[in-house]
């Protein structure tokens, strides 16, 4: 198990009563038996509960000083792209007249990720509070929380949460008894992937088909109704709290010094007990399938995607990798939303990556041709494939495709098509090849069947 | 050339009173589109020429734009969908666990192909990519349509996860008739998948999942007066007796087993 790891410290039973641990009550985000009801959420004096809220805005803190606070504590975007969130908070211009918003991306559709329905749902005042710090940082006074149309759930627990936070004073015109108001909107998706990609979720945010927007100028300077636009993830801003009610020293000495604080990790697929944790960066790949129950009985780890279906495919040599954004990458992956998800030897590869393309074909937009055309033809050519269909040189066409999606599309979804069919098809070739192999054998053996019945 | 008139249908309130609440936040009426179809499509399972007509007019956007985010939307539909939307996720981790197989045993059981209303007008199933509950695979999600004015029907969203084809059917059977069930028994609400005992319990107590259609709870069993108690260390479960008293039986008789 990890270093300092809470498992431990709360002792056996939490290391196996619930899939979900919490390096820190006191700090941590977690206050399960707590959600619904604001009025248990915040016992009187005790921390968490929108402490460190009413610290920032009553002490009289400046934007820069809490940008400072954040930029020190070292969090990063926990939405994919794993980007500086105190950094981004300062590219907002500070001499824009006009209003500027802040908007949560909660349209969590990245295969293989379940973590943030389980703050919308568990503990939404913690999302609600990061939002009331993050407003104050970059001048915002309105807040939107993009949710995907499927999470039903999670928008109404999270609207009552705004009803009680407003009812509290907490949100609205003075929060705490401040002259900064802080308003709050929750907006539903209606199903479309495309939609976490930041400026196609501004686009349905204005009631438009979720199509990208052309970058530059980056949503800091014209994002949502053409004004200055915060994006930030629903876990990024639940941690938010924790800078001002911790310090930033509580994240520091935590992971390593690139990938600092603690994460929430999804593992799913072929593991024993799939299921979400908090965990520190740095832990190891191999402990978190420790976690996660370890393989099933009997099985090999055949592959794995670390961090949700974008990210390339890891192969079974995988467990000693720390749980970095660095040692992911130098191991030839992306750590993104820490979404593993597990493939052992049971697991053909082959029609693991046809799914996964079939997806990348459905939800991309069509906006650009390279990335439209491109994923249907990985569908195509999957499915040809798994149907008995394959040929040797659809090898060099998948990579081909790739050359000609990378890099070369509008948004990122190209770019996220395109890398977990270049690393199926480089790192797990011999897989495809027998897969093909025996296809051709069996279309020979047809053919001279044939001949011969004749 | 003929001009075809859609006319706008008067929009029901939920609609009408969320346009309401939420038009301060925003400086545009536009921005309240995709919310607002959500909303008609909860009510009514579909959106009609109409209904789209009655939000464009209610936004001020134009009717083709409105038709064109309705068309973008997986989640808008342009069809009459039947009392049941049966959302099945095909993405990997639920394709692993079978979710192919369920969509072609709904086709094959009712003839119909994916996005077909089956012919007693009960069920629409589909394929839906990624519902983000991988841990719980195979995910539906089950939506049991709102039917809009006149024949009212409560929208209600549903979770049936981790569900085995034994289940899946039974579902189908109980929810259209065929099987028959007891009062006050909702076939679509939480009960009980498998129990898997704990191999090498940390102490002498029972250690056991309880997989549910919603999720999995890791619990400890403790026996009390010819009951079993589950615990899952944070009171998800406490009052599941009075709460569901179906799912609750249904722990009984999986433990005592």
């Amino acid at each position: 198990m990890a270093k300092g790891n809470p498992i431990l410290q709360n002792g056996v039973k939490s290391e196996w009563i619930t899939p979900v641990t919490t390096l820190d009550n006191e700090h941590g985000i977690r206050h399960i038996e707590d959600y619904e009801k604001i009025a248990r959420y915040v016992p009187e004096g005790a921390p968490g509960g929108y402490r460190a809220a009413k610290k920032v805005l009553q002490s009289g803190m400046t934007a820069d000083d809490i940008i400072n606070a954040v930029k020190a504590s070292g969090i990063r975007g926990k939405g994919g792209a794993g980007f500086p969130t105190g950094l981004k908070w300062s590219f907002v211009p500070k001499d824009n007249p006009g209003p500027k918003y802040l908007v949560i991306n909660g349209d969590e559709s990245e295969p293989g990720t379940f973590k943030d329905r389980f703050i919308l749902e568990d503990c939404p005042h913690r999302l609600i509070e990061g939002c009331i710090i993050a407003a104050k940082a970059m001048g915002a006074h309105q807040v939107y929380t993009y949710i995907r149309g499927e999470f039903f759930d999670s928008i109404r627990l999270l609207k009552d949460a705004v009803n009680e936070a407003y009812a509290k004073g907490y949100l609205g015109d003075s929060p705490f008894g401040t002259d900064y108001p802080v308003h709050f909107a929750v907006h539903s998706g209606a199903g479309a992937y495309i939609c976490g990609e930041e400026t196609a979720l501004l686009s349905s945010l204005e009631g438009e088909r979720g199509h990208p927007k052309l970058k530059p100028p980056y949503p800091a300077v014209e994002g949502v109704f053409k004004k200055p636009t915060i994006i930030n993830n629903v876990e990024t801003i639940a941690g938010v709290p924790a800078v001002f009610d911790a310090g930033p020293e509580w994240f520091t000495a935590r992971g390593s010094e690139k990938s600092p604080g603690i994460k929430l990790v999804s593992v799913s697929g072929c593991v024993r007990n799939p299921g979400w944790w908090e965990v520190e960066y740095g832990i190891t790949i191999g402990e978190l399938l420790d976690m996660a129950g370890g393989l099933r009985p009997g099985r090999k780890l055949k592959a794995l995607i670390p961090g949700g279906s974008s990210c390339p495919l890891m192969k079974s040599d995988c467990p000693p990798v720390k749980f970095t954004y660095e040692d992911v990458q130098a191991a030839g992956s992306m750590l993104g939303c820490a979404a593993m998800i597990v493939l052992d030897d049971s697991v053909d590869i082959v029609k693991a990556m046809g799914s996964i393309s079939h997806f990348y074909a459905h939800e991309s937009c069509g906006k650009c041709t390279p990335c439209r055309e491109g994923t249907r033809w990985f569908r195509q050519i999957h499915d040809r494939i798994v149907a008995g269909g394959g040929r040797m040189e659809d090898l060099d066409t998948l990579i081909d495709i790739c050359d000609g999606i990378e890099t070369k599309s509008f948004c990122p979804l190209g770019d996220a098509a395109a890398w977990p069919v270049r690393s199926a098809v480089t790192r797990f070739r011999e897989d495809y090849e027998a897969h093909i192999r025996r296809s051709m054998e069996a279309r020979a053996a047809g053919e001279t069947a044939a001949v011969t019945a004749h | 050339m003929t001009v075809f008139e859609i006319e706008a249908a008067p929009l029901p309130e939920v609609v009408t009173s969320l346009a309401e609440s939420m038009r301060r936040h925003y400086p545009t009426s536009r921005a309240l589109l995709i919310p607002l179809l959500m909303e008609c499509q909860k009510h009514y399972g579909w959106i009609s020429p109409e209904v789209a007509m009655g939000v464009a007019k209610l936004l001020d956007v134009p009717y083709g734009e409105v038709q064109s985010c309705i068309s973008f939307y997986t989640m808008l539909h342009t069809k009459p969908t039947g009392r049941y939307i049966i959302g099945v996720c095909r993405t990997l981790n639920c394709a692993l666990e079978g979710a192919l197989e369920l969509l072609h045993h709904f086709e094959h059981k009712y003839g119909v192909e994916a996005t077909e209303v089956t012919a007693d007008g009960n069920f629409m199933a589909y394929e839906v990519e990624c519902l983000c509950d991988c841990h719980n695979a195979p995910s539906i999600q089950w939506l049991k349509a709102g039917q809009g004015a006149g024949n009212q029907t409560e929208f209600k969203p549903y979770w049936v996860n981790n569900v085995t084809l034994e289940l899946f059917d039974r579902i189908l059977d109980e929810l259209s008739g065929k099987i028959k069930t007891p009062e006050g028994f909702d076939p679509l609400a939480e009960r009980l998948v498998r129990i898997v005992e704990k191999e090498n319990p940390p102490d002498n107590r029972r250690w056991c999942w309880l997989v549910t259609t919603n999720c999995q709870y890791p619990v400890v069993v403790e026996q009390k007066d010819g009951e079993f108690h589950v615990d899952d260390g944070y009171g998800k479960l406490a009052g599941l007796k009075e709460r569901n008293p179906f799912l609750w039986k249904e722990i009984q008789e999986g433990l005592r087993k």
